[in-house]
């Protein structure tokens, strides 16, 4: 027995030993806690014709923790999670989940076979003045020497060097709302080659949208490579996307939308970041669609060949003294749902009063052949300036500006670090549309009609650590 | 009249001993500034009207075109800046991206610090980038110094004119101020501490003020150096950014 024992405890020691050879360093936990109270003024759907709306209230408190150790010289594991606290309107968000959840579990039940329109919700939970979320941000293994890296897992597959607008980014799309969204990951893996200091070459595949997905429908495997050559910096990639389900299999069968992808797909993207004393940059990529090119169609109307075309093009400056930052960014996005002329009444298949009705009520007027995407129409320019005022403060000012039926989301904040680490943010966001001067003029995408908010303000704190 | 004759020469050759040219005082400043590689942990400490912000870091460097620095302190870990051929490339922990850094954003101040991007990635011989005069012969903090001005050879150079006090035993710079083209002072440095490595003073701790912020000033300090030490390409690389 003691003899046992003493193999155990042998055993340990030589475990601890080896891991004590191989961690090279210890684990490394960072992250960030942000706290954020908004107010905003909303549409009132219950009495819509008052026009001032009504006031509601939010608190999100979102924890991002990430742990990182390094194994030996060649193999990194990562991980990184969001804990996120809500309440009031912040929770409109996993009302709308659960009702997906829910509606989800009932097709599930009668048809369990169907992996189609089975819908797991993000895990949460309901206490008493809030609503818990937990997220897994990153979770991955990297191994690899000075001339390649392989890594896999739920990975960052960042592409691209737009700001705003970045279409080469398409496995994290922008949020147009929210520029400091944090970047989510993808299931997958991914090989770095390194032929020269700054050249890398990489080959992915990434797991299905839909998780239930076994029998390879839904993958996406590309290449891309990026270097740099003299003042300008490029990236070219490739992506093929298999069918979303069978081939060629008609979407209905399923319960699927028309838009649901059954033929194969190619994208071929484009990047540049140039410093010719202002930074000059492109970002754009080419949707080459089977379905779309054998139909003709897409989003229900004849298809035009510029609507595969996603491109946003860009200028920065700092001006002298690198205390004021501009930007300036244009998105032609192509495979818009509502082409030129059309109204937003047309996308909520006609209706005329869709804005009467809450964003989660008017879903089910969606005109089922139009795909919504990043953005509902073509034409975007994005502006942004950063004055420091001093070494606490610093004010910003951006207009996301949709050029197609002139509305627009304007926000104004100001930064302040009282001491280190430590952030105070002071934002006013306002949504307009020519709405706002009579009920004559037509609905914008980023005015209130749609988005159901005027305006908020939005006070919030981060600590990194 | 023999010896009047031999004190003469004696004169002669002290003064051709003790009076040097610009030129070869700033050439004994670049030979104990100028490094061919440098491996170092450092620290800045940010004051700012009584706040103290501390930031931590390694970096290499290889001759004048490529240097690599990694955040270490717990807010920053994982920033790294990459010069690679001249060119400024960042890594944020937080997007998980590379961003280059174009020319415009290189006089923006690095970590809230008074340094500029461009001030941390200067390693060029001040012998080839400025033409150089002295002012006069001084005292600064008991040392006797030459003031030496310097004029910028191109229009490009971050600071067009910069004025220095070289300690005429060491030919370390005791202090420097650094001049727009308009003539106004921008910065102001002071070393602090030196480090003999061989024959050369090696500045180890300095101080800079930005003088456009107010009650400000940064210390940087250069901890466990080691020069001219063999530091592999690789380490100058989009791999290495991106680790």
């Amino acid at each position: 027995m003691k003899q046992i024992q003493l193999k155990v405890i042998i055993a340990i020691f030589f475990a601890l030993q080896i891991n004590g050879m191989y961690s090279k360093t210890a684990i490394r936990l960072n992250g960030s806690q942000e706290n954020d109270l908004s107010f905003y003024r909303s549409v009132k759907y219950d009495d819509f014709a008052n026009r001032f709306g009504e006031v509601r209230w939010g608190v999100n408190s979102l924890t991002n923790l990430r742990l990182r150790t390094d194994i030996g010289d060649y193999v990194t594991f990562n991980l990184a999670v969001n804990i996120n606290l809500l309440s009031g309107l912040f929770t409109d968000s996993y009302r709308a989940l659960y009702l997906a959840q829910t509606g989800s579990q009932m097709l599930s039940v009668a048809n369990p076979d169907s992996i189609y329109n089975t819908y797991f919700g993000i895990p949460f939970y309901y206490k008493s003045t809030y609503i818990g979320g937990f997220e897994l941000e990153r979770v991955s293994f990297a191994a690899g020497n000075q001339f390649f890296n392989f890594e896999m897992g739920l990975i960052r597959l960042s592409r691209g060097f737009g700001y705003a607008f970045s279409p080469n980014d398409y496995f994290n799309p922008k949020n147009p709302y929210n520029q400091k969204a944090r970047p989510e990951g993808k299931l997958a893996a991914q090989m770095t080659l390194y032929p020269k200091d700054m050249w890398k070459i990489q080959l992915f595949t990434v797991a299905p949208d839909n998780p239930l997905e076994s029998r390879g429908w839904g993958i996406t495997t590309g290449a891309s490579t990026m270097f740099s050559v003299s003042r300008f910096n490029f990236e070219f990639s490739y992506s093929l996307l298999l069918p979303e389900i069978e081939y060629d299999k008609d979407p209905k069968d399923f319960g699927l939308p028309e838009t649901t992808r059954n033929d194969f797909s190619h994208i071929a993207g484009f990047s540049m970041k140039a410093d010719i004393e202002i930074g000059f940059f492109i970002d754009a990529i080419y949707v080459f669609d089977h379905k779309v090119f054998k139909t003709g169609v897409m989003n229900g109307r004849t298809f035009n060949g510029y609507e595969g075309l996603q491109a946003a093009i860009g200028i920065d400056y700092t001006l002298p003294g690198g205390k004021v930052y501009l930007l300036t960014e244009y998105l032609f996005y192509g495979p818009a749902a509502l082409t030129f002329g059309e109204s937003l009444n047309e996308l909520y298949s006609g209706s005329t009063s869709w804005d009467e009705l809450s964003p989660v009520k008017r879903a089910s007027l969606i005109d089922t052949e139009r795909k919504i995407g990043t953005f509902l129409r073509h034409n975007y320019i994005f502006n942004m300036i950063r004055g420091k005022i001093n070494d606490y403060l610093s004010i910003s000012g951006s207009l996301m500006f949709g050029a197609d039926d002139l509305s627009a989301v304007g926000m104004i904040s100001a930064d302040i670090e009282p001491v280190q680490a430590f952030t105070i943010n002071v934002g006013f966001t306002s949504f307009i549309d020519k709405r706002l001067f009579g009920d004559l003029y037509e609905k914008g995408e980023l005015g209130y009609s749609n988005t159901g908010m005027y305006n908020s303000v939005s006070v919030s704190t981060k600590i990194r650590f | 009249m023999v010896k009047k004759i031999i004190m003469f020469i004696s004169l002669l050759n002290c003064i051709g001993l003790f009076a040097q040219s610009a030129e070869e005082i700033i050439n004994r400043v670049d030979n104990n500034e100028v490094y061919d590689s440098i491996r170092y942990e450092g620290e800045m400490l940010i004051r700012l009207s009584g706040k103290e912000y501390k930031k931590s870091f390694f970096s290499y460097g290889k001759g004048t075109q490529n240097s690599f620095m990694e955040f270490t302190n717990p807010d920053d870990e994982g920033t790294r800046y990459l010069k690679k051929d001249g060119k400024l490339f960042v890594y944020s922990p937080d997007t998980e991206t590379v961003m280059p850094i174009t020319g415009h954003m290189l006089k923006e101040s690095i970590m809230g610090s008074d340094m500029s991007y461009e001030d941390t990635i200067d390693n060029d011989k001040l012998t080839v980038r400025y033409s150089v005069k002295i002012i006069e012969e001084s005292e600064l903090d008991s040392k006797n110094v030459w003031v030496v001005e310097l004029n910028a050879k191109k229009r490009t150079e971050s600071y067009p004119k910069q004025m220095m006090w070289i300690d005429k035993e060491t030919y370390s710079v005791l202090k420097a101020e650094l001049f727009a083209l308009s003539g106004a002072k921008l910065k102001e440095t002071r070393n602090l501490n030196f480090k003999k490595f061989g024959n050369r003073y090696f500045p180890t701790e300095s101080e800079m003020r930005d003088l456009l912020r107010k009650d400000s000033k940064t210390v940087f300090k250069m901890i466990k150096i080691e020069l001219d030490v063999d530091i592999p390409d690789s380490m100058f690389s989009l791999r290495n950014l991106e680790r």
